[in-house]
Parts: C-alpha cells; structure tokens; sequence
C-alpha cells in the first residue's frame, strides 16, 4: 500500500517522519517508510477505540429499542438511563470462568474465537468518516470491503467443527448454507452504484454523489438505485446475522449455533465481532448510497462532514434494530430459496437496466437522468409484482409459504424446484 | 527495506500456509492452512501493486472456494474424527509436486516477461510516498500503478486507479475469446450441476 496514500496520510507521515529523523530516533535511509508504519499503527489504534466504543454503546442502544418496542424499558438500573450497562456486562464477561470442551480440537477452538474480530475491525480501514479521516483510501475500497467481509465465515468455521458438539456444528453448517446465499446479491447489488460512480474508491464513491461528481446529478445513489439499496439491506441482514435471518445462531433451535460451547470473553468476542459488523457494515451502507459524509441538504454545508457520516450510519443500525424487533425468524430453506430465486434474478435485471441506463443517458441533463432512472425503477418493481403475483396465482398461493420443511444438508434445496 | 521485511513476511505466510496443507494430520485443519496460504498469496499481489487482483484473491480463494472446500469436508461422515488423512504415497507426490515445480520455476526465469518499469512520475511518487530509494529501484513498478495516466499530484485526495480500467479493458478487449470460453465453462459446470441435482 505504500504506492498510493492520500493527502492526510502523507502530513501524518511527514510529521512523523521529521519527528523521527530530528530526534535521530531510527537511523537509516528511509524515516518517512517507518513513518508510514508508525501513523498505520496509530490509525489502527484510533479506529479500534472508536469502534470499541461505538460497539459497547450500540449493544446498549439495542437493548432500549428492542426493549421500547416490546413494551419494556431496557436496561436502566447501572447509572444514569442504565448507561453503565455495557461496561457492568464487559466485566461480567471477562470475569467468568474461561472453558474449553475436553473434546474439542483445542487450537482451532481456540484460534476461532480469536480470528472472529479482525475481519470485522479491517473492514473499517476503508470507511471514510469525512473526507480525510479514512484509514486507507484504497484504489478498490468498495471490493476490499466486501473480499474482508467474505472471511468472516472461516472463524465461525472453525468455531462450529472446533467445538465437537452437534448444534455447533449444524449452526456452522447453517451459516455456510446463508453465505453462500447472501453474498452474490450482496455484491450484485453494490455493482450499479459502482458503475454510476465509475469508481471503487470510498473518497471516490461520496464525492460522485454531491454537487462535486461529475458524471450524473448530484443525488444519493438510493435515489437511482433503490432496488439495489434494499436488496443490500437484505442481503446485510445475512451477512450480520440478525432476525429474520439469525439462522445459524437461532437460540430456540439449535441453542446458540457455532458459539454454543464458547464462554466468558471468548463468546464476548463472537458478540463484539458481530456489533462490528452491523456498524461498518451501515457505514459502507451510507457511503454507498446515502451519499457518506456529504450534508443531507444544501444549506447544511457547513456540517462536518463526520456528523452528517454518523448520523447517517446510526439510521440504518436503527433500520437493523428495527427488522429485529419487527419480524419473525424464518428457516433455513426459506433464506436460500428468497435469496436464489428472488434477490438473485432481481439483482441482475437490476444491473442489465443500471448498464443500459448508464450508456444511454450519458450527456442528459440532471433531471432527465433522474427521471429516466425513475421510470426504470418503477417498471422493475411492477414486473416483479406481476411476476410474483402469477407465479403465486400458478402454484395456489402455496409457493411463496415455503411449508415443506427440507434438509439442506444432503442438497435438497435445489431439488426443491422440480419436486 | 520495508518492502523487503513485507515481501519476506507474506512468502513466510504462503509457503508456511502451503508447508501446513501438507503436514497437518487432520484434513479440516489441512484446509485452514490453505486459506493461509491464499491470504499470503493475496499479500504478494498487494505487494506489486496489484491492488483490484489481491481483493480478488481473498474474494475468491479465501471467501467463495475455500468456504466450498470445507463444505465439501464437513459433509463427510466422519468430519469429527481425528482420522490421519495421509498416506503411504507421501513419496510419490513429493516427487510429482516438485517436478511440476521445478518445470514452472524454469518456465517462469526463461519467459521474457513484458514488465514495464515505472516511468519518472511513477518513481518520484512512490518516493515520495515511502521515501525509500529501494521501491522505486528494486520493485517492478508496472504501468498498472496508476500515475501512468494523471499527474502525480493527486489534488482533490481521492485515490484513482487505472488498475482496474487496464484490466477490463485487456478482459473485453485484447482476451475476450478466451473470457467468453471461460464464461461458457462455467456456464456448462452450472447446467451441469443442476441436472446432477436433480436425478
């Protein structure tokens, strides 16, 4: 990474760097190479503060929200509105008592429990909170994301076979089963913001979304991309593990899936790896499509643009918050089958039409663009309506109900179509 | 220098990963290795700067095959025994796998490989980045690191790529025979495995 920094690395570094060579700290050719390293450090150092932070408040957030919109009140006896609460948990959960299965595989046990967090923290290097408080601006951003978050399911892998306990491992098998289900409508439905942008780059990705892009209007891209913005929002939903597509670590099933045999902070880090996730995973939401650290409207210009990047992320941790405390779980069969034969095909009309768009409409004015998106958009959901509607009216309203329970293990769900 | 510590760690990381694959006894834990060594491969991508295939590495080996791979495992029947997977044929594949070696190695060092080597902009960049004169003189900086096509001051701070243009556009272009080939492949594997499925 060292060919390419941007504007704020390069000060941090070259303040480093004379910081170094003045105090002769570092003999050698090249101070501002280790200056490079030194600010990596501090950038990391700062993030996972940050976001610790942001973890611990979230998880308190959750509880109140969940707690209001099931007629509870949440946590409110450790301090002031039970904002002591997460730290009263963190100290429950690194006092308990540390155990490993005597059955398990002891190192992969183990190495699962620790590999969980980092693919969750490294997201974050690519998230730009305002236009130079970004870790690393990378070139291919978008994808780098999204490659960090595909790892994830190697720890719970591990933890699931680790463990040598059955619900361990039926809960690793059942969030194999959601990443491969999730993932291609995940990426599918970035790829028209990405051709909109014409870039990968984060920096690149808010900037083509204001007054300053030059390719199309200056709107957020769930303007122009709305189908893309809820299939994300679905898909995100896999990818966090949340109701209603909390199916590897459903409680009521398989008690609590991979993580049924960690405990103390060892499932503390299954907790926090998953908090981490819905975070960085709202803020490349916000970037994506709801315009990142650029004001929301014209004569708010004078926002930082980290307040307007928060804000934003918050929305849509309050949207996860909101699907969890709305909806019921539903199997196994169900996720693959909404995910291959409804987000699949949709995600790809959607970037056909997105691909068509862009070429056609290039030189149009503003308002054209827009309205040619429009028009597009609403003809795709009518079509999807109408697609829905006769496939239901075909199979007598019975398809869409999914109620023959299917063993996804010995490959029935692709059977399920012609049976 | 600090290239040299990253490009010794990451080989470290690949070849370790590749040693682990064929000396752990148990083949779930054969598999991890390989998702290690996949990782160290992606960080030599990263390390010639190329940024878009290294994110495709880990999108691909780490996220989607290797995932399949243990998949594949843990619909065996006895994925929790700790079974010795190797075999008395240990010897012959060490001579089968370093033969295959040994004939890439020469093929590689005989191939006249078309790099380029970075133009004045690219190199004072890469100095001016990392101020170490062993970048810009010991690294193949390709053509692909970006500044070839805009100046070197990046002034609105967002950081462009060719990388990834250069590549669709030799993909669509100069490789699309071969690209449509591959994409019917795999076209025939889907089919394929559809009807599999589905006696």
């Amino acid at each position: 990474m060292l060919h390419a920094l941007p504007l704020a690395e390069t000060s941090l570094s070259g303040w480093l760097s004379g910081l170094i060579s003045g105090h002769a700290l570092l003999p050698g050719e090249a101070p501002l190479a280790w200056a490079v390293v030194i600010a990596s450090i501090l950038k990391a150092t700062v993030i996972i503060l940050i976001v610790q932070i942001g973890m611990l408040y979230a998880t308190w957030g959750e509880r109140k929200v969940i707690g209001r919109m099931q007629d509870r009140l949440g946590p409110n006896r450790v301090g002031l509105f039970g904002l002591a609460q997460p730290f009263a948990d963190m100290i429950k959960m690194l006092t308990k008592e540390d155990i490993t299965p005597t059955a398990a595989h002891k190192w992969v046990y183990n190495l699962g429990a620790i590999l969980v967090v980092p693919p969750a923290v490294i997201g974050f290097a690519v998230v730009a909170l305002d236009r130079h408080l970004i870790a690393a601006d990378l070139s291919v951003g978008a994808l780098f994301f999204f490659a960090i978050g595909s790892t994830s399911v190697m720890p719970i892998f591990m933890a699931g076979w680790g463990s040598r306990n059955k619900y361990a491992l039926l809960g690793a098998m059942r969030a194999v089963a959601q990443v491969v289900s999730y993932e291609i409508p995940q990426v599918l439905s970035i790829v028209g913001v990405l051709l909109l942008a014409g870039t990968l780059s984060m920096n690149g990705l808010v900037i083509s979304q204001g007054p300053l892009g030059d390719a199309f209007p200056g709107v957020w891209y769930v303007f122009l991309q709305p189908i893309g913005f809820i299939i994300f929002l679905l898909a995100t939903t896999a990818e966090i593990e949340r109701t209603p597509f909390d199916i590897p670590e459903a409680e009521s099933e398989i008690i609590a899936g991979y993580h049924t045999e960690y405990a103390g902070i060892k499932f503390g880090l299954f907790y926090l790896a998953l908090y981490f996730v819905t975070i960085s995973a709202s803020a490349v939401g916000a970037i994506l499509f709801l315009g990142g650290w650029q004001p929301p409207f014209g004569f708010m210009a004078g926002l930082p643009g980290w307040v307007s990047m928060t804000a934003k992320t918050l929305v849509l941790v309050f949207v996860f918050m909101w699907l969890r405390g709305t909806l019921p779980r539903l199997r196994v069969d169900q996720l693959m089958a909404f995910a291959w034969k409804v987000l699949v095909p949709i995600s790809l009309v959607n970037l056909m039409v997105t691909g068509f768009l862009v070429k056609l409409v290039a030189g149009w004015p503003p308002l054209g663009v827009f309205g040619a998106f429009a028009v597009a958009n609403v003809a795709m959901v009518l079509l999807l309506l109408w697609l829905v509607a006769g496939w239901r009216r075909r199979s007598g309203a019975r398809q869409m109900s999914f109620d023959r329970p299917r063993d996804i293990a010995a490959g029935a769900a692709v059977r399920g179509g012609a049976a | 220098m600090i290239e040299k510590v990253a490009f010794g760690l990451v080989t470290a990381v690949a070849l370790g990963g590749a040693l682990g694959v064929v000396a752990a006894r148990n083949v779930f834990v054969s598999a991890l290795w390989l998702v290690l060594s996949f990782i160290g491969v992606a960080g030599l991508y990263a390390l010639l700067g190329a940024d878009f295939l290294a994110a495709t590495q880990v999108l691909i080996y780490v996220g989607a095959i290797s995932v399949l791979i243990l998949f594949a495992i843990m619909l065996t029947s006895n994925v929790m025994s700790d079974e010795r997977a190797n075999n008395r044929q240990a010897f012959l594949a060490f001579i089968v796998a370093s033969s295959v070696v040994a004939a890439l190695g020469v093929l590689g060092y005989r191939t006249d490989w078309p790099v380029t080597w970075g133009d004045g902009a690219t190199i004072v960049r890469v100095e001016a980045a990392a101020a170490g004169g062993a970048v810009g003189a010991s690294a193949p900086v390709t053509a692909t690191d970006g500044a070839a096509g805009q100046p070197a001051g990046n002034t609105d701070g967002v950081n462009r790529d060719e990388n990834v243009v250069q590549l669709g556009t030799a993909l669509l272009g100069e490789h699309l025979l071969s690209f449509e080939v591959i994409s019917l492949v795999l076209l025939v594997a889907l089919i394929g495995a559809i009807v599999i499925a589905r006696d």
